[in-house]
Order: structure tokens, then sequence, then C-alpha cells
């Protein structure tokens, strides 16, 4: 009864092509929603809107006038902003050789030393409470909306040469719900933090490790869950906050060689359904 | 095997207009496992309700080697869809600070020392035997279900004693009672579910975003998914809230009753009300005078004419809303093809007319016909995780048996006698002390009136969440002969003057059932040991019955003389469950849960049994058995499409109705200024709340690095104008101050919340900076719960005190 | 775009119904899609219901679907855009 496995099932192929064009509209007409949806009231926060009015041009902060003539400065964007000073300043022009260097090349796949990956685990445990915990940012949280968090996490980011997470996991609109700052709540805060070892012997669930391969060169598979991780590139792409960085960036769909594992995503196990029939098509 | 390739077609159809609507709907496949699974790396994951706020969501806690070490928003939730807030991320810490009380302890000479549990549970049963009359139980909504009802049937049913009271009067006692003068009955006919088919969401003095952050987020999901909803924040002050809104109508104190009165106005003056609704489903009521829970009946004219001087621009006035938005209200209730949702939570409760406000927003929703069809819906939320589950449906509460029975109704009475095997007359009929009496009585020298000598306080921190701490906490201390017990896990403001302190075992460390705000009953499984000799609270209060058994209580054998915490195992053999080392030999839980099942069916509030709460995530009752024995919830109460106990073609039927004929009340309840309002003295606004990391007193959240580094401290927040001119700049010391106390606080201007002039705010979780010295005792007449929300103080810099100086002590008088 | 002769072959369709509300979907709504032409119903969350149909006049029974007063909107979310043919009868490659 079976066809030839190579010979192209036309209804097959058209169908899942129409279901994934369907879902990029979905997905697309969700997004352009969630923009258009955000909103932000406070009169303040219009008010400075209309004063700094965004820098649309792309002019980098060198071409910006300097505001001396008591004029409020022109905005700039966020993943600009610990690089720009706020005030006119008279040693404004001075600083330009040095703002307009280029972004370190920090954007490169070479292995991390044994020290760095170190390094990096360190920050990522001090972060969280276990492995799978929302992280505590490491700074002021000083807006609360999310457009704010978005113009730094909803895309890889470096700022100043500190590399910035994007976001691991689907669009929630309250960010601030799940992810709070670990140095007080603002940067006019003036408290000095307790460390996450004093205090509490909670011990959290460490780590994964690195997931196990059928045979060496065999692509690895995914040691841990991938509910809110469904963005593999923001914990291992090049601005990743995990020790394990990709070789290969260039290839997108990762879930196609490395397979997730049922018991790390606590999926039902075979006797869940061994004495059930699979349902029938529903009519 | 080949597939059909029609049918291969068909599915795949199938596959993508199911992946587009679970998306739509927010949903994401669940594909987890609903029983308990050990993952690879030897952690061990199972279901239980979050211990915090009243959202009920569902965590998945991952045990390894009888520690929890990882937390999951659970996936097969239905509350929360796999999502949680930063509490319950990390909830599992809570159990592991280096504080936790471990062994029992007794104050001797003003130190606290060490004894063994058996001498404690001595000293608790012989005072109590001493003198049954003058004992009393201070619990909250934190109580699980069992807990509950065990302190309740002690209490009621043993020593005949009605001085039993919850957290709760603190917190939500206000909701009752406008439920019960709208409906009969308690609680909220809607449910979550709203929250996904309303068009219009209306926050009354509320701030989700902080406060229930999973529910405002599955709304604001859905604005971020592309749907039309419309978001209105009614406050006092700005929030996170507000800043996701469209609408912000900023009122002052009390002044919510004239713009629920102004809706109503409109709905009338418009002819917008549903006339088919009002007249198929409601009735009209008003107030007595004095006033009190049911009121009197009024005719359509009559209410017509009480709410005539409300006028759009009169509301304004009072309120300081302007008259378009008032109108912007009642058009947006005057349309019948929009689904509106009401929110509220403590701003409508602790309110000195809280009663009042909690029914005139029932009413304008009845009055508009906005009732019944999801996504129209009054909506009260609650703080605590089973103000629901068992301050009020096991009813501990001074004037309540369990299932919404009244201790003053003999008929009621006999019915729990009935159930509870005892004789005739064992319950007493006078109900006892409201919370705020009751410490106050406590706190009152016993020459002097003071008929409440031992408290025993169980899963709440009265010595921080009471209102006007000096008057009915802090002056206990010096009163030789009172007593005070508290059941803790860590010590606390309310620890720190306790007689006798037994360290308690929390959350997952035992059995346990919660409550939540949509009448979902959530039961979980203990998972590790408590730390040292901490244990449960209802061995406790079992092990205290026992040993007032053994002293000879009566009160502790029931009609056949049998012990009244009798429990069997499945050979019928009497389990020795005031023995610790035999408590867990049976599940307790369940068998007290059984017990208290059967009072659940009077105000059809039907409980769903313990076996089929365990392979749930919750149910919602009234949980009904169908012919083929399968077991029901109901999401929507009163409405015929959901409602199993409406009847056939009724469409909605409030079928515990105050006037016995199936109709709501429409209350109308006049606006009255509020009982202490800014002066030259004392010229701001005080309002209190919690903030998103903290929950309740800070006692849990505190403890818990991530939360306390993200909110360290209170602190005041105040108007940038109000500072500047007291000189007061970000971070400075301020000193708040009223009538009944004062306070040192840090200023944090443009911060979190933005209050308006004249007015700031300040939580109340640090248990160093305790703000309730500070706040006013004066309670809702009708519920007597306390108003923590408005008050006046002055505010002036740390060491700079203003020159005119106010007379201390010239204290509104005591209306208690 | 000519519309399709009475003689077209079905084809598969799959789409979002959105329910004016969440409790439209009553069995005599179902019954009466079924009478209409071969309907199959998915698990409906909320107000969205999806379905997959077969139809030999797609656009005829879409804009039967939008009359329908339980119903706000149709959205189509799948397409079978070919005829079938006589070789992908039996189709799907084996599973060993």
């Amino acid at each position: 009864m079976s066809a030839p496995s190579s010979s192209p099932v036309p209804g097959r192929r058209r169908g899942i092509q129409a279901a994934a064009i369907a879902s990029a509209i979905a997905l697309t007409v969700g997004a352009s929603g969630f923009f258009m949806g955000l909103r932000a009231t406070s009169k303040s926060t219009l008010e400075r809107r209309q004063a700094h009015s965004l820098d649309a041009s792309g002019a980098t902060p060198a071409e910006t006038p300097p505001a001396d003539d008591g004029s409020a400065p022109v905005a700039v964007e966020y993943a600009r902003l610990r690089e720009t000073p706020i005030r006119p300043n008279t040693d404004w022009v001075n600083d330009l050789s040095r703002l307009a260097a280029p972004e370190p090349a920090r954007v490169s796949f070479t292995r991390l030393s044994e020290e760095e990956q170190a390094q990096i685990r360190q920050r990522r445990v001090s972060r969280r409470q276990y492995d799978g915990a929302p992280p505590v940012s490491p700074h002021p949280i000083d807006q609360a909306t999310p457009a704010a968090c978005l113009q730094c996490h909803g895309r890889p980011t470096f700022i100043s040469g500190i590399a910035v997470p994007q976001m691991s996991h689907q669009m929630h609109a309250n960010c601030i719900q799940c992810h709070v700052s670990g140095v007080g709540p603002t940067s006019t805060w003036r408290s000095r933090p307790v460390s996450l070892a004093d205090g509490n012997r909670f011990t959290g669930k460490p780590l994964p490790g690195y997931g196990e391969r059928a045979y060496p060169g065999a692509p690895p598979v995914i040691p841990h869950t991938t509910w809110m991780r469904e963005n593999c590139m923001s914990c291992h792409g090049p601005t990743g906050t995990s020790a394990l960085r990709t070789t290969h960036p260039e290839r997108a769909n990762c879930l196609q060689c490395h397979a997730t594992q049922a018991t790390a995503d606590q999926r039902p196990s075979l006797a869940d359904f061994s004495n059930r029939v699979p349902p029938p098509l529903p009519r | 095997m080949a597939i059909n390739r029609r049918e291969f077609l068909l599915s795949s159809a199938m596959a993508a207009a199911t992946a587009v609507v679970a998306r739509r709907a927010g949903a994401r496949p669940a594909e987890t496992s609903p029983t308990a699974v050990t993952t690879a790396d030897g952690i061990r994951w199972d279901k239980a309700p979050c211990r915090f706020c009243g959202t009920g969501c569902h965590v998945r806690v991952g045990v390894r080697d009888g520690r929890v070490v990882a937390i999951q928003g659970e996936r097969l939730a239905e509350v929360n869809k796999g999502l949680l807030c930063v509490k319950g991320y990390h909830v599992g810490g809570i159990l592991y600070g280096r504080d936790r009380l471990t062994q029992p302890l007794l104050r001797r000479n003003g130190n606290l020392e060490p004894i063994s549990w058996e001498s404690a549970i001595d000293i608790i049963a012989r005072r109590i035997m001493e003198k049954p009359e003058s004992f009393a139980i201070y619990g909250s909504g934190q109580w699980t279900i069992p807990e509950g009802y065990a302190a309740q049937k002690f209490i009621k049913g043993g020593l005949s004693n009605n001085h039993i009271e919850p957290n709760a009067r603190l917190c939500m006692a206000s909701a009752v009672t406008g439920f019960l003068s709208t409906y009969g009955v308690d609680e909220p006919a809607g449910c979550y579910d709203d929250l996904d088919n309303a068009d219009v969401v209306i926050m009354w003095g509320n701030n989700p975003a902080e406060m229930h952050p999973v529910l405002f987020s599955r709304i604001i999901d859905r604005v971020a998914r592309g749907e039309k909803v419309m978001l209105i924040d009614i406050g006092t002050r700005r929030t996170r809230t507000t800043e996701f809104c469209d609408e912000y109508l900023q009122f002052r104190p009390q002044t919510d009753l004239a713009i629920a009165n102004g809706i109503a106005h409109l709905l009338i003056k418009n002819d917008t009300w549903d006339k088919e609704f009002v007249s198929k489903y409601c009735n009209f009521r008003t107030d007595n005078d004095p006033l009190d829970l049911f009121g009197r009946p009024c005719s359509f004219e009559e209410y017509k004419k009480l709410l005539e001087p409300y006028t759009p621009e009169h509301v304004e006035k009072l309120s300081g809303v302007p008259a378009e938005k008032i109108r912007m209200l009642a058009d947006l209730f005057g349309r019948r093809d929009l689904r509106i949702t009401s929110l509220w939570c403590m701003g409508m409760n602790q309110h000195t007319r809280g009663t009042a406000i909690n029914r005139l927003v029932h009413g304008i929703h009845l009055l508009s016909g906005h009732f019944g069809r999801p996504g129209d819906a009054p909506t009260s939320l609650t703080g605590q995780p089973s103000a629901c589950g068992t301050a009020r449906e096991v009813g501990t509460l001074a004037h309540l048996l369990p299932g919404g029975r009244l201790v003053a109704k003999e008929a009621h009475r006999r019915d729990a006698e009935r159930i509870w095997n005892l004789p005739e007359g064992r319950i007493n009929p006078r109900p006892g002390y409201h919370t705020v009496l009751l410490w106050n009585k406590f706190c009152t020298p016993t020459a002097e009136g003071g008929d409440i000598s031992t408290v025993w306080v169980q899963v709440t921190n009265p010595g921080q969440s009471l209102p006007d701490l000096h008057r009915l906490f802090q002056s206990k201390k010096g009163l030789e002969d009172k007593f005070l017990i508290v059941s803790e896990v860590y010590p606390t403001a309310t620890t720190e003057i306790a007689d006798l302190i037994l360290p308690a075992a929390m959350w997952v460390e035992k059995n346990g059932i919660f409550g939540n705000s949509e009448r979902r009953t959530q039961q979980w499984f203990k998972m590790v040991n408590p730390p040292g000799d901490a244990r449960d609270d209802a061995w406790m209060t079992i092990a205290v019955a026992r040993r007032l058994f053994e002293l000879g209580h009566p009160g502790m054998r029931d009609k056949d003389g049998n012990f009244i915490f009798t429990v069997r195992d499945e050979n019928g053999r009497e389990v020795p469950i005031w023995e610790w080392e035999h408590y867990y030999d049976v599940n307790v839980d369940r068998a007290l849960y059984e017990e208290y099942r059967q009072f659940s069916r009077l105000k059809h509030k039907d409980l769903a049994p313990y076996d089929e709460l365990v392979k749930a995530r919750g149910l919602r009752w009234p949980v009904v058995q169908h012919e083929d024995g399968t077991w029901h919830e109901t999401p929507f109460r009163f409405s015929e499409f959901s409602d199993p106990y409406v009847k056939k073609g009724a469409g909605i039927q409030f079928y515990h109705s105050v006037t016995k004929d199936d109709r709501a009340l429409i209350w109308f309840c006049a606006y009255e200024p509020p009982p202490e309002q800014p002066d030259a003295d004392f010229p701001l606004w005080l309002c209190t709340g919690r903030v998103l990391e903290h929950w309740h007193t800070g006692t849990m959240t505190m403890r818990v690095p991530q939360l306390r580094n993200a909110m360290p401290n209170a602190y005041v927040e105040m108007n940038l104008a109000d500072a500047a001119a007291l000189g007061l700049k970000n971070g400075d010391i301020a000193v708040v101050e009223s009538r009944r106390g004062r306070i040192e606080l840090p200023v944090w201007l443009d911060g979190r919340g933005k209050p308006p002039p004249g007015s700031v705010f300040v939580p109340f979780f640090d248990e160093r900076l305790l703000i309730n010295e500070v706040t006013l005792g004066e309670t809702c007449p009708i519920s007597k719960e306390p108003d923590y929300k408005k008050c006046a103080v002055r505010v002036y810099p740390k060491g700079r005190p203003p020159a005119r100086q106010p007379a201390i002590g010239d204290r509104p008088a005591d209306r208690i | 775009m000519p519309t399709p002769s009475p003689s077209a072959p079905p084809t598969v369709h799959g789409l979002v119904i959105t329910l004016q509300d969440a409790e439209a979907a009553t069995e005599a709504f179902r019954e009466r899609l079924r009478a209409r032409a071969e309907f199959y119903f998915g698990e409906q969350h909320g107000k969205w219901l999806p379905v997959s149909v077969i139809t030999d006049a797609p656009r005829a029974l879409h804009g039967w679907l939008e009359q329908q007063p339980e119903i706000a909107a149709v959205d189509v979310v799948f397409v079978e855009i070919d005829a079938p043919d006589s070789t992908s009868e039996t189709s799907a490659p084996s599973i060993s």
C-alpha cells in the first residue's frame, strides 16, 4: 500500500506549506498587534516623548548638536544610552572620537576558554535561584513598561561591549511580573544587596550539564526543558548567557538536529497512555 | 501503514486550525504529564498550588534528596497556564530561611526557652481548661481547608465558644457582606474565564499588575495578541496597572461610592438600564438606619429618587473625576454588545463603607444586565491563598458555621451538631468577637472588661497586619494574665511578644487543600519533611483537643463518647493521630475534608471528593456528579448554560436570593464622607498596600534573597510637589505621623506608584517599619473590616517637625 | 476568477471560526453545519473553534458560514490547492 518514499506527495507538501504560511501570518498579526497594543498613558511620558523626538534618522550621537543652547538634548536609542552624555557638556566635542569607536568585535564564534566558561557559568548561577528560575536583572529597573525592556532585550544587542541577552521565550506583556532587579528597585535606590548565599539555605537545581551524544560527532540532545526557553539563541547565540555557544549560528532550526528530551520536559510517559487507544478523528 | 490521503489532509487542516486557535486563546499545548514524574536528573516533580495570593496558580515543585530544588509554572493549570509571577518562581526559597523555628519555645522571665512538645500541648490545654470561654483562635486564609476546619470544629463544636476569627476579616469581610446582601450567598458568580472574554475590564482601586500579576497578564497578553480590550483604572494613585490602561480616573478617597451612584443615575436617566434583566431577576433595596446587612426593600421609584442627586456634575464635585468620564462609564455599561468585567480587591474592601461600595458595583452590573455571560461579571479578588476556601467556606469567622451556616440560626446549629454527632445545644448561639474587638479585648486588662485572656494565633502575623497596632496589639505587653500562643515558621512581629511559640510545618511540608478566588478547590501532597521539630497546625489543634479529652473536658467527646477527631484506617481501627509519630499513618487531610464536604451542599457549594481533587488542577464548585459517575465543575454560577442548579429555561436564577424569589438585590447606598479626613494638623491622605515582590507581612518573601534585593525595605511614596514643599528629596528620611503613631521612612519620588498631590503611600510588608502603628482602627459597620486605605497623616523631614504641634490624642471616638 | 463548476472535486480546508461567544457552538449549530458539508470539529478554546471541512464549493460555504448568527468571523488557515490525482490516493511514506 505504500508509495516509494522518494516520490513527492503533492497534497502533503502543499498542505504543510499552507500551514506554514498561515502560521507566519498569524505570528505577524500577533506581533504587530502587540506593538500596536502597547500603551503608555503616563502624561509625563507623553510630554517627554514630544520634547525628545526619537532619533529616527539613525544619526549617531556624534551628529547631534550639543545642547548648550538650553534646549533639551536629542534622545538616542536605549542601546546607546550608556555611551551618551545626558546633560549638555563642554567636553562633548572632545568625547566624540572615543564615542565613534567601533563596537568591540565580540561577535565571533571562537571557542571560549575554560576560564571564560567558568566565569559565565558563575554569572549565570548568581542570577538564578535554580536552573529554570527567571533571572534577576543585574541592573536597576527604572522603567516599568515592556517597551523599555524590549529596547534592549527584544533582539540580541551589545551595549558598550556588554552582551545583552534576548528574551528566551515568547512575549509576555508584563516583563517585571517575573524579572526583578537584583540591585534594588531603581537607580535612585540606595540599598546594599543581600548576598544570595546569606540568610537562606535553599539550594537550587544546578545547571543541567552537557547533553548526551549518541556517538562522537552526533549532535547532543537538549538536557533541559524547553519550556520558556523556546529561543535557543538567547542563551546559546553570540550574546548568550550560557557558556555553551553554538559553533554554527548560521543554522537557524536548532531542534532539527538537537532533540528535546521527554523526561526533561516532563512529558507523559508511555505508562500514561498504554491503556488508551489513540482517539479517532473528531467528527 | 499508509494513511489515506484525505484523512491526512483533514488532520493537517485540523492541526493548522488548532495551532492558530491555541495561539489566539493564549493556550499552549499541554505536553506535561498529569501525574508526578521523576526526570533523568533525579528530580521528582509534583503539583501544588502556590503558597502566596488568592489567584491560585499551580506550580510544579521539583524535589531531590528531600529538598525543594526547583519550581516551574504548571502548564496543565487553567488558572496560570504555565506562567507564574516572581514570587511564585521563588516560592521554594521560603522553606529554607536560616531562622526557621524548629522547637517549641516558652517565655520564662522574659526569655524564650526550649520546651518539649508534650509540655507545650499540656500548657495550652490547661489554660483552656481553666477558662474555656475566654480563649480565642486567630487564623487566616493561609490555613489549609482541613486546618481551618479542625480549628473551627475544636472551638465551636468542642469548646462551645465562638471566638474564632481569621485575618480574612481584615481582608475581604466587606466582599462577603457585599455578596451576601446582593445574592443571598457568598462568593463570585463569575470566574477567571471572564478575563478571556471581557471587552472592558474596570479595576476599582485595584492594582493587579503587582498584586495579581498572572491574572493581569491574562488580560494584557490578549491585548498583545491584537485583541481589543479596554482597560479602565479607577484609582486614587497611579500604579503599574495604570500604565497599561486606556483610561485612568483618579478619585478622592471614599468617593468611589459617588462614582458608582453616578453611573446608576445615568443608566436610568439615559434609559439604558436593562429593563428585561431587572424585571426578571432583580429587586431593589436600600439601607436602614442604623445600617445592617439586609436593609429594607424599596421600590424602583424610590431607588430612582435616591439616585437623583448623583448627576455627573455633582459626582465630579465630590470625586474629582470629570463629568464626561462618568458619562463614558455609564455609556459603556449602557451598551449590551460589550462584555464588562469589574475587578476589585482591598481598595473596595478595606473601606469604612466597604459593604456599601461592594453592593453598588454589583448593583450597576445588575442594573445594566452585565451579568451572567462570560466576560460580564463583577468579580472580587482575594489576597490569601485560601481566603475563600478556608475563611469563607469553612466559615472560620465568629458568626459562621461551615458551609455558609450562621451561629445565630438554630436550624444551622442543629445541622452542624448532627454532622458532628454532638449533643443538641452544644454550639453556643452567641457569635464571638470580630477581629478588631477580639484584639481590643485581649489588650484590655481583665479588670476593665478585657474578657479574652488567651489567644492562639495560627498561620498569620497580627503583630504587623492589624491596624492601629499600639492599641490593638502592643498594649498586651505588661498584662500579666494574658497569654499569647503563636504557631509560626519564622520569628515575626507577633512572636516578639508571644508567651509560647510552636514551630509549624508549611506548604509542601504537609498535605493541604486551598480554595482560590474563583471557587476552585486545590489539593496537594506533602513532599518534604519540615525542619527540626516543626509540625502541622492541624496536628497541634488535634493534640490539644486530645489533651483536653484526657483532662476530662466534656466538649471533646461526641454524643457517643468518642473523641471529636476520631480518624479510622481502612480496617476501621482508630489511629492515634494526636501522636505525631502516627499522624501520617492515615491521610488526616482526606478524613477532615470528607467530613467537612457534607457541609457544602446546603448553599449549593458542593465540593468535589478528595480523590477527584488529587487528579485535577483544582475544581470550581459546585462540582456535580453526572449519571455516568463523572464529576463536573461549574465555571459560571447562576447561569443556566453552566450551573446545573439553575432551573431549565430560567436563564439566570439567584437560587439563594435574600427575598426568596430567585432575584438579586440592586442596592442604593448613599455617599458619606470618611471618618477621618486631612485637616490643618494632619494635611495628607495615607494609603497602604502591597508590592509585587512581597506577600502580606513579608515574613516569607523577605527571607528569599532574590525578592528581598528587588525590594529591600518599605518607603513612603510622595507627590513631587508635596515633597518639594516639604524640602524632601529622593532617599531622605521622612517622618510619617498620624494621631495614633509615627514612623520614619525613606522617601521615594517618582517611584513605582505616583500619588496625587495631598496623598502618600506606604507598603506594609516591612516588619522593621510598621506602618500599621499609624493607620486607623475604624471599621465598616457591617463587615467590621478596618480601613487601611485612608487616614490623615502629616509628613516632615526627620528632625524638622513643623512648628504647629497638633494635640495628639484627639482621636476620633472608638466606635467599635 | 471562474466559479467552480458543480462537478469540481471536493477539497479540504482548515478554518478557524470565531464565535460570537464561547457558548455559541451548540450541538444544533454543529448539526446545521454538518448538514451543509462534511465538517470535522476540533477542540474549542474560548470563542475560537478549529474545523476542517470537505467541500466542492468553498467560496459559497465561506459566505454562508459568515451569515450564521453564531459566527463572528471565519479565517482560512489551510487550503488544499491541487486536485487529487490517481497516484496520490495512497500517500504518505511508509513508516518502517
